[in-house]
């Protein structure tokens, strides 16, 4: 029962997220069978629940791939820097009026900024099995202040009619989503995932150490290089369309272990379930607690996930040895 | 065959083997023995593809490690580290079988029990049981293990060189390192000391 | 010595693969498809040009000749009470070109009190936001009589804010012919029927959106041409958030905005990609208009005829 209760609580989330909102949408559910009847219902709230759901799944898988990456329970892409480094890159591309936010050139240049930026952090950390967990919390914590502090100075210069704010950038939000945003979003969700599905088994054997890692046969710099790519992927769709949304690439894949068990293969499509329930739960309170202003969703994400974060340091569990 | 031609280690400016030169052969049992700091697990390093000799050449059945691809190599050789350490809690099963084959290995060293219990919950001496499980189940020719009996009771050491002696048999080079005196390694075929 | 897998970093391996080149490659196409996007062509606009100020011609005699002007809007007033040639010195947001020479008495928004005396005025007029209130007191205590009058926030404060200006000037009678005149042009609007209109405040730069709700001042104007302001009639402050959702529910047929702000998120294609807009009859026929910066929310002489070309320009419109 603890295995399917995830996918069902997804489910109801999102009937439940469709259904709340500032707008009255008259005669609800002959409304929702038939598509484009309301136009507030399927223009506006439907798009905007989608998106919560292929972003969260997006941003857990990022976790997942960050983690088994680094083999450390605290990676998660904001502390790699990949997150600052997506809004960096997709900051840098609308000042330069390249491209417009949200559409799939941002999108590109997100997910070019997202690389370059964890890249920055392994190189610096110098990574070394897991004895430099130290190291690349601490290099990759100054990798993602510089790179945010560089996107509030950007952005605070930018004077492009579309860009977005620092309070964007800094705590994400869906309110701006278009049904045009889907197509990029799920895109970088479905290749970032299948790439992740491909490289799963190999994860598992990075967990053993890069040494015995590379005695079974991975080729541990290529492994970690597609992960870096799977990750940039994933990180660069969701935050330069939506911004960064704190905590869920960390907190999602601990909770889909906690429940199913290391194995990666396995964890794919359930961390994918508990990002998109995480944050479609996120965004639907952001939308109804205080209206009909909207709460910042990284402030709600930081709120749920801190627990998270104390959760795994105090509650013994077996699934992953903190050290 | 494992054929080592003068080769001279450097690690960090510091000389831990100089000129050395050995054959291994296959089916039989080599231990390398000697004090702490000898360049002991160094030298499995080398033959294991991890490092490169700063000079000369070692090949394992005319391969050179240090040329050969992770997968290719991993065919040929397999490695039981010196302490394995297991973050996430896979199960015995899935670690070997992150190998190779697991049922004949976990019965030949008594892992069965185990089979399904986490490896984080395991004591040292039953982790180590299972890297080593998971180099053999590698089904290699030649098998490295670095101080394999080091955390192991007197009835698993006695396992564990049965199945090595086994192994041997089959015509496979196994390569221990270890650091009892002289006199405990009656198991073994040939024994090579001090390198420096 | 030589490390062959360099098993311990990772670092050297990532930049030369051909995997990362071919990364490269492909995001540079893809970026190629981000790019810009037609502008939908938009002539509902209200220049300056597009109104003129209300002003009495009558000659006539004032109690004082030499004024400085330190509240928002008083040196227009005066000029349409032709008493222009009264105004020696003047504050940063009298921007009238008639007023180039007139000589400033003020350092950004602050009040200079010695410049201020230096020009020996025998009036100084004040608003409630003038400051910093040292400065005045300087100025009252050198002898100079100073005036404080009302600020106008509505239609309806113009003509209290004229007859107060005027009689402190010593024109009162000048101040009721002003007003007469104000009143009878706005009578000149033309509008058929009750059209729904909401007012959006926008600086897309930095992502803020609100809907002018009772009390944006923009109320007053909508509802002197004859329409109905949504914003004002369903939410409870002068600025309200716009979401997607509470825009979409008002579904106003027209949107009213400012020139500067609807630049700033892009001109009318910009503001129809905005979640909400699109849905609404307005983003649907593209009925938005802009209006001047200065001119929309700055109640004064050049109102009435605003409140003229708005009717009018909201007719042709929605035509």
């Amino acid at each position: 029962m603890k295995k399917i209760a995830p996918a069902i609580a997804l489910v109801i989330a999102s009937f439940v997220a469709i259904y709340v909102g500032s707008a009255q949408i008259d005669n609800f559910w002959s409304a929702l069978f038939s598509p484009g009847s309301n136009e507030i219902l399927w223009q506006i709230r439907i798009p905007r629940v989608i998106a919560a759901l292929i972003v969260g799944a997006s941003l857990a898988l990022a976790g997942l791939m960050a983690q088994g990456a680094c083999s450390n329970a605290l990676a998660e892409p904001s502390i790699l820097g990949t997150t600052a480094g997506a809004s960096l890159g997709t900051v840098i591309a609308v000042l330069t009026g390249i491209v417009q936010v949200g559409s799939v050139g941002a999108i590109a240049c997100g997910a070019l900024g997202a690389l370059a930026a964890t890249s920055l952090t392994f190189k610096l950390a110098n990574l070394r099995s897991q004895l430099s967990s130290f190291a690349l919390i601490i290099v990759g914590i100054a990798v993602s202040a510089s790179i945010t502090a560089i996107v509030g100075l950007v952005s605070s210069m930018v004077t492009r009619a579309d860009a977005r704010s620092i309070s964007f950038w800094n705590f994400g939000s869906l309110a701006l989503i278009t049904r045009d945003n889907l197509v990029g979003i799920s895109i970088t969700a479905l290749v970032g995932g299948f790439i992740a599905w491909k490289i799963s088994p190999s994860l598992d054997r990075l967990s053993l150490g890069d040494a015995t890692a590379f005695h079974i046969g991975i080729d541990v710099p290529r492994v970690r290089l597609i992960a870096l790519v799977a990750l940039s992927l994933l990180v660069g769709g969701a935050v330069s369309t939506v911004g960064s949304i704190a905590f869920i690439g960390l907190a999602a894949p601990h909770i889909a272990r906690f429940i199913y068990g290391p194995i990666h293969r396995n964890l794919i499509v359930h961390t994918a379930i508990i990002g998109a329930l995480l944050v479609v739960v996120a965004d639907t309170l952001s939308r109804s607690v205080a209206q009909p202003n909207e709460l910042p969703i990284g402030l709600i994400t930081s709120l749920l996930g801190a627990p998270v974060l104390i959760a795994l340091v105090t509650v013994k569990n077996n699934v992953w040895k903190t050290q | 065959m494992i054929t080592i031609n003068e080769i001279t280690i450097v690690v960090d400016g510091r000389e831990i083997i100089y000129d050395y030169s050995e054959q291994i052969p296959a089916g039989s049992i080599t231990a390398i023995v000697g004090p702490n700091g000898s360049g002991k697990s160094t030298l499995l390093a080398a033959i294991a593809g991890d490092i490169a000799p700063t000079k000369g050449t070692i090949t394992i059945d005319g391969l050179h490690p240090i040329l050969t691809a992770p997968a290719q190599l991993a065919q040929i050789r397999a490695v039981a580290i010196q302490n394995q350490i297991y973050t996430l809690g896979y199960t015995v099963k899935q670690i070997i079988e992150m190998a190779g084959p697991a049922e004949e290995v976990m019965r030949s060293l008594e892992l069965t029990p185990l089979a399904d219990r986490p490896v984080t919950t395991l004591s040292g001496g039953e982790a180590q049981r299972v890297s080593i499980a998971a180099a053999i189940a590698q089904k290699t020719p030649v098998l490295f293990l670095d101080e394999p009996l080091a955390a192991q009771d007197v009835r698993s050491r006695k396992r564990i060189i049965e199945v090595l002696k086994k192994l041997a048999e089959e015509g496979v080079s196994v390569v221990v390192v270890a650091h009892s005196s002289e006199s405990e390694l009656t198991w073994a075929d040939k024994v090579i000391k001090q390198l420096l | 010595m030589l490390i062959r897998q360099d098993s311990t970093t990772c670092r050297s391996k990532l930049w030369h693969t051909s995997a990362v080149k071919k990364i490269g490659v492909i995001a540079l196409a893809i970026l190629l498809t981000g790019c810009a996007t037609s502008q939908i062509s938009h002539n509902y606009t209200i220049s300056q040009d597009d109104v003129s100020a209300i002003s009495i011609d009558v000659p006539t005699t004032f109690s004082v000749s030499r004024v400085v002007v330190l509240a928002n809007g008083v040196a227009e007033i005066m000029n349409s009470l032709n008493a222009k040639s009264l105004i020696v010195g003047r504050d940063i947001s009298s921007t009238e070109k008639a007023l180039e020479n007139v000589p400033l008495a003020t350092s950004g928004h602050q009040v200079l009190p010695e410049e201020v005396i230096a020009l020996k005025p025998d009036l100084v007029i004040i608003d409630a936001s003038t400051g910093p209130k040292a400065a005045i007191e300087q100025i009252k205590s050198a002898g100079i009589r100073v005036v404080q009058t009302p600020e106008s926030w509505t239609l309806a404060d113009i003509s209290i804010k004229v007859a107060a200006v005027a009689a402190a000037i010593g024109a009162p009678q000048q101040g009721q012919l002003l007003n007469a005149a104000m009143n009878n042009t706005i009578k000149a609007k033309t509008l058929s029927g009750k059209p729904r209109i909401a007012f959006l405040y926008l600086r897309g730069t930095s992502s803020i959106y609100l809907v002018g709700g009772a009390g944006s001042g923009a109320d007053s104007l909508i509802s002197a041409i004859g329409a109905i302001d949504v914003g004002a009639a369903s939410l409870p402050r002068p600025f309200n958030t716009m979401t997607a959702e509470s825009l979409a529910t008002l579904n106003p047929d027209l949107i009213l905005v400012m020139t500067k702000g609807l630049e700033s998120v892009g001109g009318v294609s910009g503001l129809l990609k905005l979640p909400g807009v699109a849905q609404t009859k307005a983003g649907k026929n593209h009925a938005i208009i802009d209006v001047d910066d200065s001119l929309l929310l700055s109640f004064g002489p050049r109102t009435p005829s605003l409140v003229v070309a708005l009717s009018q320009k909201v007719s042709a419109v929605l035509k």
